[in-house]
């Protein structure tokens, strides 16, 4: 069947909407100019319309995907719109030319057979802690937990179902420290938000405890006994910090 | 919100209670927690520490705990 504006399923616009959306703005601005859309026949012509500033931006690296043939250069979230959109071409065996309005011909053109995925090796096993509260728990298919962070935003972790289960007191609302696992681009230290795994939860209070603090000293104090320290951390370290 | 990394030396003079600087690293330790400042401890002074100490020695509940992965090693 050929594809026109009557034969373009909805999900299918949904899909390439939020990968435009991530091309524009792979920020997430809590606000942001509007971006209109409007679908027309040739075969299918899907206008995406918003302010110059990102249109500019996403034109110039359209034009260096092409020139260098790779996006391993992009954000990750530029990267992955790009790669989703070459995962949709090779699906729907459809070819996918890219214009904007500061160009007269097709700044990109992702084929069935071109090959725009990012480079695996640049994604490494990786381990992260993070701190915040935690906002949601649950998932219907993919267990999960939220947790609303002043670094990284709000993160959505798998934790596994069984995790959960296994939780008696109500999780929500507290502040938690989490060590999780999850890849991380070694070139631009990114860290890919959709990977992320938990391993462990961690009682994070950060508050002035005079009797907890004591008690670690009373416990560690027997470990350091007669040793002096600048001497100690010299040996350990052999020099290197010198 | 302002943050403090504490290194190694910190940690065992804070633990250490007859270091000559026990006191001071105390009071600090204290003054960071009652401002709101948010201490750091990275996993290498971690490891450096569990050299002779054990881990549960140390005040992790108060810590924000900095991993060292392929990135930090470039």
């Amino acid at each position: 069947m050929p594809i026109s504006p009557e034969t373009f399923d909805i999900k299918e616009i949904i899909e390439l909407m939020e990968n435009v959306e991530d091309l524009l703005y792979p920020e997430k601005p809590k606000s942001r100019p509007i971006i209109s859309y409007n679908i027309e026949e040739g075969s299918v012509k899907h206008i995406f319309t918003t302010s110059p500033e990102p249109v500019i931006a996403v034109s110039a690296i359209l034009s260096q995907v092409k020139s260098e043939n790779s996006i391993d250069f992009l954000g990750l979230r530029r990267a992955r719109a790009i790669e989703n959109i070459q995962k949709f071409s090779v699906k729907r065996n459809y070819e996918f030319q890219f214009q904007t309005s500061r160009t007269m011909h097709p700044e990109l053109l992702i084929t069935p057979e071109s090959n725009f995925y990012r480079s695996e090796n640049l994604w490494v096993d990786a381990e992260f802690y993070f701190y915040g509260t935690l906002k949601d728990a649950g998932g219907k298919n993919k267990a999960n937990i939220h947790l609303d962070t002043e670094s990284h935003g709000y993160l959505t972790i798998e934790t596994g179902q069984d995790f959960l289960k296994k939780q008696e007191e109500n999780l929500l609302y507290k502040e938690y420290g989490v060590r999780v696992s999850g890849k991380q681009n070694i070139e631009t230290g990114e860290i890919d938000s959709h990977s992320l795994r938990l391993i462990e939860i961690i009682d994070y209070r950060p508050a002035y405890d005079k009797d907890y603090i004591d008690r670690l000293i009373r416990k560690a104090s027997k470990s350091w006994k007669g040793i002096d320290i600048d001497n100690w951390l010299a040996s350990l370290r052999g020099g290197y910090d010198e | 919100m302002s943050s403090v990394l504490l290194d190694t030396s910190f940690l065992i003079r804070l633990l250490k209670k007859d270091d000559e600087l026990h006191n001071n690293a105390y009071q600090y330790y204290r003054y960071f927690l009652e401002k709101g400042f948010v201490l750091k401890v990275s996993t290498i002074s971690i490891a450096e520490y569990c050299v002779r100490g054990e881990i549960d020695e140390l005040p992790l509940r108060s810590l924000q705990i900095l991993p060292f992965n392929i990135d930090h090693a470039k």
